[in-house]
């Protein structure tokens, strides 16, 4: 998808052609710059990482709780989200995963997975050996550091979604998961994203939050009559930021970004 | 799976019309439930405001369900 066409999309997963200039593994080092300081050395030596490409349908398992990890997926195109199930089959979704994010950086430092990773929509995985990442990052203690930075972001998200789920009535709740969808999505994309489709159903949406889809429904249409939101063929769109900001009250320091690259 | 509609009651009506997909009628039942105390919750306000809350499930055929209804009473109702 070239940059005019993606201009208008409202779909944005990330991705464009292999004949991008910065090479298929271009948005992940955006993300790790988004957080970390890396020379162009560092740099230059992630792009020689070897790795394979792998396509995945949507709910497919890209990781299985108990599993031993061998590799570390990155995501070049599409969503995943973490879950963790109750014996009662209750679930619930603990994280959330955009284009250019590593996926398994916790596996470099804890042997069994501890809950299940799955694409939520089509997704095109960058595959790397753990073994590969390890001896890359080890006499690096920059990429080393960003990998930390990386699984600390992850644990403030975690924290900010414990306040949100536990503590924010139904209508915050929501308005502030937009807030950070679109938060993180720009800031990956480098740009502004009109009208983004949110990639989850509102069933997702339920397991997510914590709440009944019948809830989630309700809330989607108090946020529409605000203006905040709208719906597009049964599709969530993300309508006025500012509106869902001042309704969430929304502070976008949890996801420390940019701090390190503004120098 | 069927298809059953949660209609909100609480001083002002929200009709669903895109209701929510459940194995059956239990299910149904323990949504609405569920939801409603979601709501209250949320907003214990409702019940000060309005003295019912009701939500009414219907099937695809608009067909009533079930419904659950939440009212408050106050205790010194007699002395008035």
């Amino acid at each position: 998808m070239s940059q005019d066409e993606e201009k208008h999309s409202t779909r944005w997963e990330g991705g464009g052609s292999s004949s991008n200039s910065e090479g298929r593994l271009g948005i992940f080092v955006r993300k790790l710059l988004s957080h970390s300081r890396l020379s162009t050395d560092d740099q230059a030596a992630i792009a020689t990482l070897p790795f394979s490409l792998r396509s995945m349908e949507p709910n497919a398992y890209i990781l299985s709780e108990g599993e031993r990890a061998l590799i570390c997926p990155v995501i070049l195109s599409g969503f995943a989200y973490r879950q963790k199930t109750s014996a009662d089959g209750g679930r619930q979704i603990v994280a959330l995963k955009i284009p250019g994010d590593p996926l398994d950086f916790q596996s470099l430092y804890l042997e069994r997975a501890d809950h299940d990773l799955q694409a939520l929509t089509r997704v095109e995985l960058a595959i790397f050996s753990l073994k590969d990442l390890e001896q890359l990052v080890t006499p690096r203690p920059a990429l080393a550091r960003a990998v930390l930075i990386d699984i600390l972001i992850e644990a403030s998200i975690g924290r900010e979604w414990l306040l949100n789920i536990g503590r924010r009535n139904a209508l915050s709740r929501l308005a502030h998961l937009l807030c950070e969808l679109q938060c993180r999505v720009e800031q990956i994309a480098g740009k502004r994203i009109e009208a983004f489709e949110v990639p989850l159903t509102q069933e997702q949406l339920a397991d997510l939050l914590g709440l009944t889809p019948v809830h989630i429904n309700r809330t989607i249409k108090n946020l529409e009559k605000r203006g905040a939101v709208q719906r597009v063929n049964r599709k969530l769109q993300i309508g006025d930021v500012e509106a869902l900001k001042k309704i969430a009250e929304f502070s976008d320091i949890y996801l420390h970004q940019n701090e390190a690259s503004k120098g | 799976m069927p298809r059953y509609y949660f209609h909100t009651c609480d001083g002002t009506q929200d009709i669903d019309r895109c209701g929510c997909e459940l194995p059956d009628l239990a299910a149904a039942k323990r949504e609405a439930i569920r939801y409603g105390g979601a709501l209250l919750r949320d907003e214990p306000d409702l019940m000060v405001r309005e003295d019912e809350l009701r939500i009414t499930v219907t099937d695809e055929d608009g067909a009533l369900s079930c419904a659950i209804i939440i009212l408050a009473v106050d205790g010194n109702l007699q002395k008035r």
